[in-house]
């Protein structure tokens, strides 16, 4: 709020404002960045795992057959 | 069972994240940096998991080779790459805080230089894993590497804060003060995280396995 | 006692096969030159800010010309499976790393002790006045060099890639003793002394250097044994 008591002209309030404005986009930028970050992480393990399931399943119908 | 565990940790994990999102967006700006000084409740909490998680990696290593029980070598493993994401996410949050406070993506500060130092140590273990095939000589090899890295953060961290302050620093942190009264959510969030990491080491430890299932299935599948 | 001359034997053995060929010791000086020529594009090297970045100038140098020579210690026993005739033989682990540790470091100090001079002539620097201080420096910061080299070397012995993993687990490592030896050469060339704030660098580097050889000692038996 001080900054605002401060200003003395219009000006100075329309600055005011637009720093305050690109103070809250630079949070949600920030925010947005990690939580993109750790999701693609978790992606990237979901389709591993899901790549690991598939060839474990191949390997066995495989190996079962060879067994027959 | 272990669905259920990385379910009910990611639902709490959740819930206190939630929680806290909507008690931190009540609270008043801060007054020197503004709105953007609020990250601070992601950012710090994140690189505490990171630090977390390379020390329980440390601890799995030497576990691993006392006892050379595989699950040890799972877990560092797990661990590490949960822990090399988190690092990840406070690096960009401090970049872009960085951009916001001081006007530029990235400067050589002390904490910046220190955190990019320990990623790229740990992103080499996770490289000296992957060029290494047999499971034995892998889980020695990366066990005594990850107890050498984790060694070097203590003397990394001094090191680089003792070489910036001999510098004129480019810029300030400018001058953040933390409230008494916002602590509470700072260290509700720092517990979300280290669930969220829990769960998300479970999650890989998961993959781990299979990779192991496959590994034998592979060598039966030669040996007939 | 006998530990000692177990060391001494092996430290021996890989000075005298190097000295043999002289492979080594020649591509790492070769290489410490030709960076040491490139360098002079990269700054003006007449400048008085070249004083400041001599140091760092310096010790880039030593560190990739030392990997060169760290990067054969343990390959070098690979043909004829001489490394499983050393690991099985009736020596410690830690008396053969120590050994090869000391052959190590004698063909690093030699390389670094000989390309000084060319560097002081290339970037016309006067290293006379503090040579005994600057001679230390190297000492400790080849020490560190070596001991992370080594252990890595045998490390990364057997596996794929092993001239790309060596430096890309090694320098990340090295960084504080780096840093250090970087700034105490560079006060150093700038005038000053080792005293104040510098002591507290000096301090790092022998800490460093306690550290990673106590804690390379302690888990080399894993790495060569298994």
């Amino acid at each position: 709020m001080l900054p605002f008591l401060l200003a003395q002209t219009v000006e100075d309030i329309r600055f005011e404002m637009q720093r305050l404005q690109r103070n809250y986009e630079f949070l949600s930028y920030g925010l947005i960045a990690a939580w993109v970050i750790l999701a693609i992480y978790v992606l990237m393990m979901v389709a591993r795992q899901r790549r690991l399931k598939g060839e474990i399943e191949r390997l066995r119908t495989m190996l079962g057959e060879k067994r027959l | 069972m272990r669905d259920k565990a990385v379910y009910v940790l990611g639902i709490i994990a959740a819930a206190l994240l939630v929680n806290d999102m909507l008690h931190i967006i009540g609270l008043p700006d801060e007054k020197m940096q503004g709105a953007v000084f609020k990250i601070i409740f992601f950012h710090v909490p994140v690189a505490f998991t990171a630090l977390t998680a390379c020390g329980v990696s440390m601890i799995a290593s030497a576990l691993f080779l006392i006892t050379r029980n595989f699950l040890f070598d799972a877990l560092a493993v797990a661990v590490t790459e949960v822990g090399l994401a988190f690092l990840a996410a406070n690096l960009v949050t401090g970049s872009i805080w960085g951009r916001e406070t001081w006007g530029i993506w990235w400067t050589w500060d002390a904490r910046l230089t220190s955190a990019l130092i320990c990623w790229v140590l740990y992103a080499s273990y996770l490289m000296l894993r992957k060029s290494i095939e047999e499971p034995t000589q892998r889980a020695i090899f990366a066990a005594v590497f990850s107890i050498f890295c984790f060694i070097d953060v203590p003397i990394v961290i001094f090191s680089i804060k003792w070489w910036r302050t001999q510098h004129p620093q480019p810029v300030f942190w400018a001058g953040g003060s933390f409230p008494a009264d916002w602590a509470p959510y700072f260290w509700f969030n720092v517990l979300a995280m280290m669930l969220l990491g829990a769960a998300m080491t479970l999650v890989r430890l998961r993959d781990e396995e299979s990779q192991r299932e496959l590994e034998s299935l592979r060598r039966m599948a030669n040996a007939y | 006692m006998e530990f000692l001359r177990q060391v001494l034997v092996v430290a021996h053995k890989d000075v005298r096969a190097e000295l043999r060929t002289k492979e080594a010791v020649n591509a790492s000086f070769a290489f410490a030159l030709v960076v040491l020529l490139l360098f002079s594009f990269a700054f003006d090297p007449e400048s008085e800010t070249m004083k400041e970045m001599a140091g760092g100038l310096l010790w880039i140098v030593y560190a990739f010309a030392g990997a060169l020579v760290l990067n054969r210690s343990f390959a070098r026993e690979l043909p004829n499976d001489c490394l499983d005739g050393l690991v099985a033989a009736p020596t410690p682990g830690a008396a053969l790393f120590l050994g090869k540790a000391l052959a190590n470091y004698a063909l690093v100090l030699a390389v670094e002790l000989i390309s000084l001079p060319v560097f002081g002539i290339f970037y016309s620097m006067n290293l006379m006045p503090f040579l005994p201080q600057l001679l230390l420096v190297i000492a400790l910061g080849a020490w560190a060099l070596t001991v992370i080299g080594t252990m890595f070397s045998a490390l990364t012995v057997n596996i794929r890639l092993r001239e790309v993993m060596l430096p890309m687990m090694t320098y990340p490592i090295l960084a504080p003793a780096l840093m250090g030896a970087m700034r105490l050469t560079a006060t150093l060339v700038q005038g000053g002394g080792l005293g104040g704030d510098m002591a507290t660098w000096l301090k790092l580097l022998i800490a460093f250097d306690a550290v990673y050889t106590v804690a390379a000692l302690a888990l080399v038996d894993f790495v060569l044994v298994g």
